[in-house]
């Protein structure tokens, strides 16, 4: 995995998520494409490949929310370890599977992110209505997981891994 | 497409693991309300991240302006008939209000105040939450605009939030209606209580102070109370009065306030008053 165009994905996924996604809301919940990083590298690449996607991914939006750095970077890694180690038998030549594992990897990871948030005294459970933050999540996330599967996989998928000595392994 | 996966039962794998939920753990503790030992990395982060967002914002904009007119229509109409409906209250009350001004400046005179203008600065919305769980908005003034956290941000129509914190460049903004964010407030009758935030879409919730008992309807409008202490200078408008809950056990009543100000409001300005010390 390079650490390189790991940065590159979790960036642009970032930038997408700031500038275009978040502005898109339903009955209050928005988009979160970060947490479709760690669920797919978790599905794709493993479950310590995705615990470093979801570490990188949580981190990197912690920095630009008003939530208490390091929230999303716990639940996005314990997500991306989780849906990795769930899959481990899965087969991988269904177009389907990532779409589910999508959906259902994003919404347990926001019900992880508000209980979490919750017991930190965030009032992550007074805003929009839980359910529908849920839904929507898992939603928009399941339509973008395949193009979320083509970024992880470039990420994992470099020659280059074999020669670099920086290389995540 | 395969890739060689290691399993969760790999001791490196297990490592890799608690190492990073360790960090996590770490930066989090590090990080909680009060302590704050990382904002300037924080902060160093957000700057260096600004052009990529700023070339972010110019690209997908129109993008996002399509999605709100596609799906935004009827919430776009039904804005502009209140409006039209409202404009029309406020033209037969014009007049009242120039004869309210002109008692109110006499009034003022006699009892020998002096209004001393609180100058404020304007600033435009450039990012709401930015995943479902946020209850802030981010404005594109900041400290080297002499605007600190507690300050308070209103809308033409009212008290929009206060300032959580800055950085040089931008701020970011809680929402009267975030839970924890309290104000002093005022009644039309000069009773005084403090205005809580419940949550986004929820009334607002006023307490008022002691065993006052306060004659309150719904519609009756609340406003800040100015003798806190806090950055919020008097008279601003909180919301309008919507449920009166009368309870039983001898208790207060339970009154719920609608705020004032739009909170998808573009465009705000932030009262440079110094919160106190």
């Amino acid at each position: 995995m390079s650490p390189v165009r790991v940065a590159a994905v979790v960036v642009a996924a970032l930038t997408v998520q700031v500038s275009l996604l978040s502005r898109f809301s339903f009955e209050g919940a928005r988009p979160d494409v970060m947490i479709l990083l760690a669920v797919i590298a978790g599905y794709v690449a493993g479950p310590d490949r995705g615990a470093i996607v979801g570490f990188a991914a949580g981190m990197s939006f912690d920095v630009l929310l008003s939530t208490p750095l390091g929230l999303s970077a716990l639940v996005y890694t314990v997500v991306g370890y989780g849906v990795g180690a769930a899959t481990v038998g899965m087969v991988r030549s269904s177009r389907i599977a990532p779409i589910l594992v999508a959906a259902a990897g994003s919404a347990i990871g926001v019900l992880a992110y508000a209980l979490a948030g919750t017991v930190l005294g965030e009032p992550t459970l007074d805003g929009p209505d839980l359910v529908a933050i849920v839904v929507f999540v898992a939603a928009i996330n399941a339509v973008l997981a395949p193009l979320a599967v083509r970024a992880i996989s470039w990420t994992i998928s470099s020659d280059s891994d074999r020669r670099s000595p920086f290389a995540l392994r | 497409m395969a890739f060689p996966r290691r399993s969760s039962r790999n001791p490196r794998s297990r490592a890799t693991f608690a190492l990073l939920l360790l960090t996590a753990v770490t930066v989090l503790v590090l990080d909680l309300p009060g302590t704050g030992p990382l904002d300037p990395v924080r902060s160093v982060f957000a700057t260096a991240f600004r052009p990529i967002r700023a070339a972010g914002n110019a690209v997908f904009e129109p993008l996002s302006n399509g999605w709100k007119g596609a799906f935004g229509y009827d919430d776009v109409r039904d804005e502009n008939d209140q409006l039209r409906k409202e404009l029309e209250e406020r033209k037969g009350l014009e007049a009242e209000v120039e004869r309210l001004q002109a008692d109110n400046a006499e009034l003022r005179k006699l009892n020998g105040i002096t209004v001393e203008g609180v100058p404020t600065k304007a600033a435009k919305v450039v990012s709401g939450p930015l995943n479902s769980f946020e209850q802030v908005v981010r404005i594109d003034v900041g400290s080297s605009s002499k605007v600190k956290p507690l300050m308070a941000v209103v809308t033409g129509g009212g008290v929009l939030g206060r300032i959580a914190d800055t950085d040089s460049a931008s701020s970011t903004v809680e929402l009267l209606t975030k839970p924890g964010v309290k104000l002093g407030a005022a009644t039309t009758d000069g009773a005084l209580g403090i205005v809580e935030g419940q949550g986004v879409g929820q009334p607002l919730l006023l307490t008022i102070d002691g065993d006052e008992d306060v004659d309150i309807e719904e519609g009756d409008w609340i406003y800040t109370s100015g003798i806190d202490r806090s950055a919020f200078p008097g008279d601003l408008p909180i919301g309008r009065v919507s449920k009166v809950t009368e309870r039983a056990d001898g208790l207060a009543p339970r009154i719920e306030v609608e705020p004032a100000a739009d909170l998808s409001s573009r465009y705000v300005r932030v009262v440079l008053k110094d919160p106190p010390s």
